[in-house]
């Protein structure tokens, strides 16, 4: 892939600051989500099931993470909400218009970037997106200044000329980026932009969601949550078809344990068994594991936790001991959602329980 | 119109309409030089558009049209066209039409400018009457055909995720009911038959007036004429001229076809566009990407 060494943070795009909101006809609902399921589910050849009865919200103007594992139903969910795939059941929103395969007033709305993008390798970039601006039924006034100005933003000018067949991954990727800013739509569903690139390139895709989440919605689809992490305001957790938690990034960070700390220490092999032992013996401590040097304590909650650290690591002090790191649990996007995985996994057969009359009762999205 | 005009692209991009523009010309150029001294023209004519309607582009024809929205195009067509503002019934509409006009442009490409030199050029072949008129009908109805061979290819395209399966579905089943039909010689649903009653239609007046034979020569200075000529060819040592030659082999039974009617096979065939109509039913409430 060519460097992105020389273009460094993304040049801004220009209809970010210069973009005229799409008529409000076309908007819908101006004050509802941009996003709204209920009880969406797809079911494929009545065997496997992608997507499970999910329902949730994405607010307006935020950059909303949409995490799960490989299999989860991501995709699937944005191409339901593309009207690319029908639903088995349930329904799908965008901007308070219905989803489905000939919605074009929803698509129209929508800047779509698929994951590994295939596009006709026979045409240029300007004649792709040329194509895809005419799709959007762009004037050519309007359209060519506006890829002109993409292909520059996205750093694609020095191939311009060039088949995209002989585009590299993150050129394709690039690309895509361009394809779905050509429309100017309020809402983007980027699945796995970050996927395949090298870490400038990763980089540039990043900066360039934190620009465009300014003055739109935007949905990245993906299992990197060093990604989520840094660009996200919102996030909504998938697993097995099912939507686990959706809300802000703060609320599930918040959802982790926060009585335990883990201590990584470096001494001998007796004074780390010395320090264990003693450990056992303070007052707050509720439980204490030590693996090799690393050390992860739980913490009385309802006691003076400063406290109680406190005398922890004077113990730390007094067994001669070398402190390398230590790090509460609370704040980790990655163990927290871990720890969602780990309570869908064990509360599974419980929301079997709960789902019949949550779908009987409960018509609007719901937060797990 | 663009979304046309990129399928028509893509399409006169690829390997396989390069490769089937070619090599069509070729064998019709083939066809001609190895019976420019034998066939008669519309027999000649006839066997330009045998490999259309019979064989090997019978199935390229069915392959354009199953591969639509089949096999790995499906991704491409998903991601870069059918995620954007427009309709399923706009894009197959558009995808169809792209693959007729293929369809008739290398038809045309491979068979006008044969035809056109077997027909002007002064070939020792047996004379033979092809009408203007004869050829424009006949060419329309092997388009027509053709068309509706493309729009079977796109039901099945659409019926069956791959392309693969589509193609030899419509070999397996179309060509036995082709060869079965061709047995009744019923030019009306057999693209077969209809090879073989397209001499007939070539050699027929169907909008223009019948040309007036030469009135002024009268039967007598006819017959005088020709008896001198057969003197003039004796005393040089000429040889005699040769009967008309009989037209054997495929297309060897022409009576079979005398009735033979333009407008009920057009309407024959032009009843399976229906499954252009058929497809895009499916695809508009059916099918899944």
């Amino acid at each position: 892939m060519s460097s992105l060494q020389d273009t460094g943070t993304p040049a801004v795009i220009p209809e970010v600051e210069e973009r005229q909101m799409p008529a409000l006809a076309e908007i819908g609902d101006l004050e509802g989500p941009a996003i709204r399921t209920s009880h969406l589910t797809k079911v494929y050849n009545r065997e496997v099931i992608a997507v499970n009865d999910a329902s949730f919200e994405v607010p307006r103007g935020v950059v909303f993470g949409f995490l799960g594992p490989n299999g989860a139903g991501k995709t699937t969910t944005l191409r339901l909400l593309l009207g690319l795939q029908r639903p088995t059941a349930g329904e799908a929103y965008v901007f308070g218009h219905r989803c489905g395969p000939n919605a074009t007033n929803v698509r129209r709305l929508i800047g779509f970037l698929p994951t590994n993008p295939q596009f006709p390798g026979h045409l240029k970039p300007f004649e792709y997106l040329d194509l895809v601006g005419q799709l959007y039924r762009l004037p050519g006034s309007v359209r060519r200044p506006r890829i002109a100005s993409l292909l520059r933003a996205v750093g694609l000018l020095g191939v311009a000329d060039q088949r995209i067949r002989t585009l590299s991954t993150g050129e394709l990727t690039r690309l895509g980026i361009a394809a779905s800013l050509v429309g100017d739509p309020p809402l983007l569903l980027w699945d796995e932009p970050t996927a395949g690139l090298d870490p400038a390139a990763r980089r540039f895709a990043l900066d360039l969601i934190v620009d465009l989440g300014q003055s739109r919605t935007i949905v990245i689809a993906t299992h990197i949550l060093a990604d989520i992490d840094q660009v996200c305001t919102h996030v909504g957790v998938m697993h097995e078809g099912q939507v686990i938690f959706c809300g802000p990034m703060a609320e599930m960070k918040k959802r982790l344990h926060t009585d335990s700390v883990h201590l990584v220490l470096r001494g001998s092999e007796e004074a780390l068994r010395d320090f264990a032992i003693r450990l056992q013996g303070l007052p707050g401590i509720k439980s204490a594991w030590t693996a090799g040097n690393a050390v992860r304590i739980s913490v009385d909650a309802a006691g003076r936790r400063a406290h109680c650290l406190a005398e922890v690591l004077q113990l730390v002090d007094q067994a001669n001991l070398e402190l390398e790191s230590i790090r509460s649990g609370v704040g980790a996007t990655e163990d927290a959602y871990l720890q969602l995985l780990q309570e869908d996994r064990a509360h599974g057969f419980k929301r079997f329980q709960d789902s019949p009359r949550t779908a009987a009762t409960h018509d609007g999205p719901h937060v797990v | 119109m663009a979304l046309t005009l990129f399928e028509l692209r893509t399409l006169w991009g690829g390997w396989l309409v390069r490769l089937w523009a070619g090599g069509s010309l070729l064998v019709n150029f083939l066809t001609l030089l190895g019976w420019w001294q034998i066939l008669p023209d519309a027999i000649l004519i006839s066997s330009f558009i045998f490999p259309f309607l019979v064989f090997p582009w019978f199935v390229v024809v069915i392959t354009l049209g199953a591969a639509a929205v089949g096999g790995a195009r499906v991704e491409t067509v998903a991601d870069g066209i059918l995620s954007r503002p427009i309709t399923r019934l706009e894009f197959v509409l558009s995808s169809w039409l792209a693959r007729a006009v293929t369809v008739l442009g290398v038809f045309l490409l491979a068979v006008l400018p044969t035809t056109l030199i077997g027909v002007y050029a002064d070939r020792p072949a047996p004379q033979d009457r092809v009408t203007l008129d004869g050829a424009v009908v006949g060419f329309l109805v092997a388009v027509v055909v053709l068309w509706s061979i493309l729009s079977l290819g796109f039901l099945l395209g659409v019926l069956f995720r791959s392309g693969w399966i589509a193609v030899l579905l419509a070999l397996f089943v179309w060509y036995p009911i082709n060869g079965l039909l061709a047995t009744f010689r019923l030019a009306e649903v057999s693209p077969i038959s209809l090879n073989q009653g397209l001499p007939v239609i070539l050699r027929q007046h169907w909008f223009l007036p019948e040309p007036k034979v030469e009135q002024e020569k009268t039967p007598d200075f006819l017959a005088l004429q020709k008896q001198f000529e057969e003197f003039m060819r004796g005393l040089m040592g000429a040889p005699q001229p040769q009967p008309p030659r009989r037209e054997r082999g495929f297309f060897e039974n022409l009576a079979a076809y005398k009735d033979i009617n333009p407008i009920r096979v057009l309407l024959s065939y032009g009843g399976t566009l229906g499954a252009l109509v058929l497809a895009g039913y499916l695809f508009f409430h059916w099918r899944d990407l």
